[in-house]
């Protein structure tokens, strides 16, 4: 899988919708949406800035490693 | 996607649509009649030596041989054609960057560079072919001879290059409008 935004989860714990999200970081719905559901190819630091700074959170709790070639 | 509307685009555009539909009729009408000349000479050359005949007075088996060695020969500028008419139409609409336009630039490329190599090998091609049935013997020796089509290669790998160029440029496009 490679990168796994966690977008959804950090709304969840923040108790936030995307549309208040989309509102609060000039980020229009269908680019969060795309964001959120990992079609994004790239994310500019400037979003990932706005989003953690809305979201009070670090860009370690939005975004996620995980190896699928690793050993096991 | 579709760009805005550009009279200049949309009038080269339907220039080139008619103009390659038109090149399209003119070929396959001339290839469907030339078979129907009354007299219809083959001449080959090679230094002072020249050796005529009539393609009707050809044996059956080599008259097929031969027409299906010219229509060959020319299949892949029919093929360049079409997809020329199709990029002018396409781009008529106002649909430029896509990834049909990019593959067929790509395949208008690799038709030229098959015009190119078949138009090469027509003339010994027929050479060697007359020569199997009856033909002067110094046929024998053209038969290796070849004109290399240096300008339909260099033009089709161009297309090719073009279109490869534009490929790249979909995958930036397509990259950026996935970048949040």
């Amino acid at each position: 899988m490679g990168i796994v935004v966690n977008l959804d989860v950090m709304l969840a714990r923040r108790k936030m919708r995307l549309n208040e999200l989309s509102e609060r970081v000039g980020i229009s719905l269908p680019n969060l949406s795309i964001l959120k559901t990992g079609k994004a190819r790239a994310i500019r630091f400037s979003t990932l800035e706005a989003i953690c700074r809305e979201l009070d959170c670090q860009p370690g709790d939005i975004l996620e490693f995980v190896d699928d070639h690793g050993a096991g | 996607m579709p760009v805005p509307f550009d009279r200049a685009l949309t009038g080269w555009s339907r220039l080139l649509w008619g103009l390659a539909l038109l090149t399209l009729a003119l070929n396959v009408a001339q290839l469907s009649l030339l078979w129907f000349e009354p007299v219809l000479p083959i001449t080959l050359t090679s230094g002072d030596e020249v050796w005529s005949t009539d393609f009707h007075d050809q044996p059956r088996h080599v008259q097929i041989a031969l027409i299906a060695l010219v229509t060959g020969s020319e299949l892949p500028w029919i093929f360049a054609v079409v997809q020329i008419a199709l990029l002018g139409r396409d781009y008529m609409r106002g649909t430029v960057f896509t990834e049909n336009n990019t593959r067929r630039f790509q395949k208008i490329g690799l038709a030229l560079i098959a015009l190119g190599v078949f138009g090469s090998l027509l003339h010994p091609a027929i050479a060697a072919l007359l020569f199997a049935f009856g033909g002067a013997p110094w046929m024998a020796d053209m038969a290796p001879l070849f004109t290399l089509e240096i300008d339909y290669l260099m033009a089709g790998l161009l297309f090719f290059v073009i279109g490869k160029i534009m490929q790249r440029g979909l995958e930036l496009q397509t990259s950026d409008q996935f970048t949040i």
